[in-house]
């Protein structure tokens, strides 16, 4: 099987595919050249006419030149998206045979709806970079399967009389540069075969060119997808993480020490907030990967795969906490698997198909939840006027990072995460349910402006409609829950906002 | 001038796919350079050249190679031509095109 193509035909595919779809996509070029000169190209996806406030996502490929599926499955991606979307079909990732391990009895595979789908790429500007390091990707294809790093040549010799040549274009960030957290995961040593971070953060410009996109677009969600471990994977890689200390984090610590961190028993902190959602989203992914054929993905901090130091993902959650004024992006590592008995098998297995369901099942997974149905709703209710839409989206945050702090909100912000996909799919298929969820949003936002408001019986027979119309489509484990919200908002004529979200903050859907 | 990898993995002709266990007051410093892959069974996993193999043992551990793999580029059979790239391109934008939205 002819499994795996050349730079040049990536940029190919995705260039043909913006020609056939000129009003959904178009392509874009990373800022730099490659080290011998390669212009990066990738696909930007943003269907339908909303402007701004749009949830930015990026996902990153090939990074790592060995790790041949993933800008195959990225491509792969963007052509079952743009299909769904132009014939207004679902997508569904199976494989004959397999077992359904993910949750409930539900026929076998992954499918999101078109509508769903839709609903998705109209809200969101996608951006996919398959391959960021083309001078690595065809050097394995020509010359060396197993390399690793960028093709930077570097002054001197080795050992051996051979020229150092390569970085590793994930150890090469702003984030812990140069720390050496232990052997053989990251080196100053530019002989070193595969995990040389760079005489300097971003030195090489296929790194650079991830720090200048994250600079210039409000990147939401960042994705940088690897092999091969079957892992999804978030911040942090150079220590473990604590939730107490905001001021024991890694703008104290030193870089390019080419050393541990000099206490070992240093704790980086993460918000307690982000921490919870980055296992929810992860578990909600590894579940819809389980359902696709049943692949067991784990989810953990990325230091649990091995402890690592200027990576993209961490670098772009970093970036918030380092500088105040930056956009927040949620960094995550999907790293596709499985070990198959020997590496070459597993970084280029002769047919890498099932596998690729698997990681376009998660990056699909991953898109639907940086896709915000009530967002969207908002946007659509405010149309050009970029303040309302920017104030009520910052409201709609400011409440859910309410919920975020007790079990009970959680449970409901996990509830609604659940939805997402039927509800943007009844978004998109029934103009009735839509302007029901938009009368909804809006009397939410009213009565979240005038605090003097409160719910009237008839916004109560109002948000009760939508939940029973929204449990009839639902997949049955929903249901129960869905019945608990009825319930309680059955009781909540008279309140205000106010009110109405601290009872949801204190009583649990389940 | 040597072309590749700067160390003596490139050098060797194959790289072998070890496990590495530490055996008698091992030294940490001989693990520096090895290709490290993510851990097998919990076992630190490897790819080593024949001579940093030496090396490692002298330093204090144990090496198991499971497998051995020439160093040169990728299977060709495994890289698509450019009429089978092509074929895929036509096929997705003909669907794409055949849609209500493009």
């Amino acid at each position: 099987m002819s499994a795996y193509r050349t730079f040049a035909q990536l940029g190919q595919a995705i260039a043909a595919l913006a020609g056939a779809s000129p009003t959904v996509c178009e392509t874009f070029t990373l800022a730099q050249p490659s080290v011998e000169g390669a212009v990066i190209s990738g696909l930007h996806i943003h269907a339908g006419d909303a402007k701004g406030n749009r949830n930015g996502v990026l996902l990153l490929g090939g990074v790592h030149a060995r790790e041949l599926m993933n800008p195959e499955a990225i491509v792969d991606l963007a052509a079952d998206l743009l299909i769904s979307y132009a014939q207004g079909t679902d997508i569904t990732y199976a494989v004959p045979g397999s077992i359904n391990a993910g949750p409930g009895s539900g026929p076998l595979g992954a499918t999101w709806g078109a509508g769903a789908i839709r609903m998705m790429l109209e809200s969101l500007d996608i951006w996919m970079v398959p391959c960021s390091n083309p001078d690595g990707h065809d050097y394995v294809l020509s010359t060396d399967n197993l390399w690793r790093k960028n093709r930077r040549p570097e002054k001197g010799s080795c050992g051996d009389g051979t020229q150092p040549v390569g970085v590793d274009l994930n150890r090469n960030c702003a984030i812990v540069f140069g720390v050496i957290p232990s052997y053989g995961e990251v080196s100053c040593d530019p002989c070193d075969y595969q995990v040389y971070c760079g005489p300097a953060a971003f030195s090489e410009p296929e790194s650079a060119n991830i720090e200048k996109f994250l600079s210039d677009h409000p990147i939401d969600t960042f994705a940088d997808v690897h092999s091969y471990e079957q892992l999804i994977l978030y911040p942090w890689g150079h220590a473990p993480e604590q939730t107490t200390d905001p001021a024991e984090n890694f703008t104290t610590l030193l870089t390019g020490t080419c050393s541990p961190i000099p206490d070992s028993s240093y704790r980086e902190y993460i918000d307690p907030v982000d921490l919870i959602w980055f296992q929810f989203i992860g578990n909600q992914i590894a579940s819809d990967v389980a359902k696709v054929r049943g692949s067991v993905y784990t989810v953990g901090p990325s230091i649990s795969l091995y402890p690592t130091t200027g990576t993209n993902p961490e670098y772009a959650y970093s970036r918030h906490i380092a500088d105040q004024g930056a956009h927040k992006t949620y960094g995550w590592t999907i790293e596709t698997g499985p070990f198959t008995g020997n590496v070459v098998d597993s970084f280029q297995p002769s047919d890498p198909s099932d596998i690729i369901l698997d990681i376009k099942a998660a990056m699909l997974s991953l898109l639907m939840q940086s896709a915000c149905p009530i967002e969207l709703i908002g946007t659509e209710l405010f149309g050009a006027d970029a303040e309302a839409a920017q104030d009520q989206l910052t409201g709609i945050r400011a409440r859910r990072d309410r919920l975020w702090q007790t079990d009970a909100g959680r449970a409901w912000l996990e509830l609604y995460r659940q939805l997402h996909p039927t509800l943007l799919e009844r978004i998109a298929g029934d103009e009735g349910f839509r302007s029901r969820l938009g009368e909804l949003v809006e009397i939410a936002v009213a009565l979240a402006d005038d605090r003097d408001s409160v719910l009237s019986d008839d916004h109560i027979r109002s948000g009760l409609a939508v939940i029973d119309d929204l449990a009839a489509t639902s997949p049955q484990h929903l249901r129960i829950q869905l019945q608990t919200a009825r319930a309680l908002f059955q009781t909540m004529s008279g309140f205000s906002a106010q009110a109405a979200l601290a009872v949801v903050a204190e009583r649990s859907p389940r | 001038m040597g072309t590749a990898a700067g160390s003596s993995q490139s050098a060797a002709g194959v790289r072998l796919e070890a496990i590495i266990l530490p055996r008698t007051s091992p030294d940490p410093d001989a693990l520096r350079g090895l290709d490290v892959l993510p851990p097998l069974d919990g076992e630190l996993h490897v790819l080593i050249s024949p001579s940093q193999i030496a090396e490692v043992v002298r330093a204090g551990y144990e090496v198991r190679v499971f497998a051995a793999h020439p160093i040169g580029p990728l299977d060709p059979d495994l890289v698509m031509d450019d009429a089978a790239a092509q074929a895929w391109i036509e096929e997705r934008v003909a669907k794409i095109r055949g849609g209500r939205r493009s």
